[in-house]
């Protein structure tokens, strides 16, 4: 592959689907600073990527491996480590000067970063439409554990979910 | 809120597109180092076997004194060959981390945690090997050349610093193995399990 070739296919994947690594890095990471960071480091690993993709799959699908992969091991700046992310109230406190569709979507991340990294990169799947058997080939489980782990995210969900207005 | 109202929310999100052409530039600029860099410690590593090579050839044209001179090679050799294997070595580990990530997560977490695994024996085993090889060799060199110059006017001065250069190198590493790379294993282990739990 030339390397005018490997630029088209990546401007064409990040026109496309550029939004699936904002959803994951906002969704692994509370401030602004390391999701920048982490969108950089997964456009990087998006490039190194191209060649390694076999067209066994979406390239959705391909993009979110990627995506999840960078996400789970980048490593976190130490100030990101140290505060108690999950913290729901701070965040949503701080955004109450927000719009309605903004706020609505601060709780909707702040309850996704709850999540352990197993569970967000399961119902980030999900959400964004993909099947049990592709959920499972994506991170390489068995469709009967994605279906079990994933009745399971949402009924935690749904409880959280309970009683929060935006 | 329901889940009904939280898939709304997520599927009408706006996303602020990336400025494509800073993105090429960044990406660009990565690629800057890593040929250049190769080149350098490939280089390196050829100019200080050459150097052994021309020794040993010395040494098997005027086997008189063999031992001694084998005991004088340069431990600059030493040193160079194995801060360039070192450099290279992680610049392979690099490109295999960029190519894991296109892999099923499961797998990546895996390769991930023998990543750390490597590192953390890197640390604790080969570090202190390689250094105390290369301290003795140092020794020896001394002890068999006595009119050799150092940095400073006593010779066992110098190996004295330099033993405490190595050993406080060492206790600042083991300190970030046990600071950030022991916990950053057991989350590793800990997010496998959660994938592979089936309840």
């Amino acid at each position: 592959m030339t390397s005018a070739e490997k630029k088209t296919i990546f401007a064409q994947w990040l026109k496309d689907h550029e939004s699936i690594l904002h959803k994951v890095a906002r969704s692994f990471s509370p401030t602004r600073a390391d999701q920048d960071d982490l969108i950089q480091e997964m456009q990087v690993a998006l490039w190194h990527g191209i060649a390694g993709f076999d067209q066994r799959s979406k390239i959705s699908s391909y993009i979110y491996r990627i995506a999840l992969n960078k996400a789970i091991s980048w490593k976190r700046r130490a100030k990101a480590h140290q505060r108690k992310v999950e913290n729901f109230e701070q965040e949503a406190r701080s955004r109450g000067n927000e719009p309605e569709q903004d706020r609505r979507l601060a709780i909707v991340y702040a309850e996704i970063r709850r999540l352990n990294d197993a569970e967000r990169s399961l119902i980030l799947l999900q959400f964004d439409g993909f099947n049990y058997r592709e959920i499972a080939e994506t991170l390489g489980l068995t469709e009967s554990n994605v279906g079990v782990k994933l009745n399971r995210i949402r009924k935690k969900l749904a409880e959280r979910l309970k009683g929060q207005n935006p | 809120m329901s889940l009904d109202e939280l898939e709304e929310a997520w599927n009408h999100q706006p996303i602020t597109p990336s400025d494509q052409p800073k993105v090429m530039d960044h990406i660009a600029n990565m690629n800057l180092w890593f040929v250049p860099g190769m080149i350098v410690c490939g280089f390196a590593v050829l100019v200080a076997l050459m150097t052994w090579g021309l020794t040993f050839q010395t040494i098997l044209i005027a086997p008189e004194g063999a031992f001694g001179t084998i005991i004088r090679l340069p431990v600059i050799d030493v040193v160079t060959i194995v801060l360039s294997l070192v450099m290279i070595r992680q610049n392979l580990r690099l490109q295999r981390e960029l190519q894991m990530l296109g892999q099923e997560t499961y797998r990546c977490i895996e390769f991930l945690i023998s990543q750390v695994n490597d590192e953390i024996r890197a640390v604790r085993r080969v570090s202190p090997i390689i250094s105390s090889t290369l301290f003795v060799l140092l020794l020896l060199k001394e002890w068999f050349a006595p009119q050799s110059e150092l940095i400073f006017v006593s010779r066992w001065d110098t190996l004295g610093l330099l033993a405490c250069v190595l050993g406080l190198s060492w206790v600042l590493q083991s300190y970030q193995v046990r600071v950030y790379s022991v916990p950053r294993l057991n989350e590793l282990k800990t997010l496998l399990q959660d994938f592979r739990a089936e309840t």
